[in-house]
């Protein structure tokens, strides 16, 4: 449920007032574009920001897949969905992004045990995930950091269920041989 | 390191279990198997720690105040140039037309103005002499004036 102002909008509601918006920016109003930014922006950054582990990539993302949705607006045959239509951008454009960037070199200190920080942590992740391939990479984060089911990310990959638990699989074990590799002894 | 049988299933039944439900059978397997191979115990410690590593490292971060306002701008940009490139064949085609009429109508205004160079030199004339019946040629060397 989301809350506007003191009244809870339920769920339909909510659904009502996209399709709504979704009607009226096709007609070029900006404060529905404007609306539709609002709700969906938190979601956009968060998951680009995971895939790509930089908050400033992650927000460029996110506008380019504004801008790309409302450009194929007119595409989209049902108005409720415009929230996966715009995710689905997003995640294919971080995957785009992905594909570019080259795999950076790990190097660790292993005369230093793993100290286990929040922040070593998420550098140590950041540097695992930079090793694995853009489809891997992507369904890992989708399912471990977004908590997507295995149809949701089959959806938004635009690839079958069996295709996400094999590569899941295949991620889980690639991450987890590499960070025994990085760190250097089992936990 | 090459698994047997026994350990490609426990892993394989490992990983499922986060996106089904398991068999009693398939449970007892991994039960079992957990219990009798030191290797596939290992297994299971890394992989739910790298996983529980990978789950504490998430990002939550905040997006910037002006991010809104970024779109916005680039969705106004963007109406403009589709407009600008839908419009543009039609803007190109008129503006060719507009230069047409234009040079078609500048033409048209200038007075006509013989080529010199192509005059002749002078010009044979036929002349009907009274005293001759038949009519005799003279041929006038003098050049044409323009004004004649």
């Amino acid at each position: 449920m989301i809350e506007a102002g003191s009244y809870v909008l339920q769920p339909s509601e909510v659904a009502a007032q996209e399709r709504q918006w979704v009607s009226r920016c096709r007609s070029g109003d900006e404060t529905a574009l404007a609306c539709l930014i609002a709700r969906h922006r938190n979601r956009l950054v968060r998951t680009a920001t995971n895939l790509l582990r930089d908050r400033h990539e992650a927000e460029d993302i996110a506008q380019e897949a504004f801008l790309k949705a409302f450009r194929e607006i007119g595409k989209l045959r049902d108005d409720r969905a415009f929230s996966g239509f715009i995710y689905r951008i997003c995640v294919r454009l971080c995957m785009d992004r992905l594909r570019l960037k080259r795999a950076e070199l790990v190097e660790f200190d292993k005369s230093q045990p793993h100290q286990g920080g929040a922040v070593e942590n998420k550098v140590v992740v950041e540097k695992l995930l930079s090793l694995l391939p853009a489809d891997l990479r992507t369904t890992l984060v989708l399912r471990e950091m977004e908590q997507l089911s295995y149809e949701e990310v089959a959806e938004v990959m635009h690839v079958p269920i069996g295709t996400v638990r094999s590569r899941l699989h295949t991620a889980r074990e690639r991450f987890r041989k590499l960070w025994i590799e990085a760190v250097g002894s089992e936990a | 390191m090459k698994l047997n049988l026994a350990c490609k299933r426990y892993r394989k039944l490992w990983n499922d279990c986060d996106s089904r439900e398991l068999k009693r059978s398939e449970q007892r397997f991994l039960e079992h198997h957990r219990c009798v191979c030191d290797e596939c115990r290992q297994f299971e410690q890394t992989a739910s720690f790298t996983l529980d590593l990978l789950r504490s490292a998430t990002l939550e971060p905040e997006v910037s105040l002006t991010f809104d306002e970024r779109v916005l701008r680039r969705v106004r940009v963007q109406t403009v140039r589709e407009s600008l490139s839908y419009w543009s064949p039609a803007l190109v085609g008129a503006g060719i037309a507009c230069v047409a009429i234009f040079a078609t109508l500048q033409i048209a205004a200038m007075p006509v103005q013989p080529n010199r160079a192509r005059l002749p030199d002078g010009e044979a004339m036929r002349t009907i002499n009274s005293d001759s019946p038949l009519p005799s040629l003279i041929l006038s060397k003098k050049p044409l004036r323009l004004d004649q």
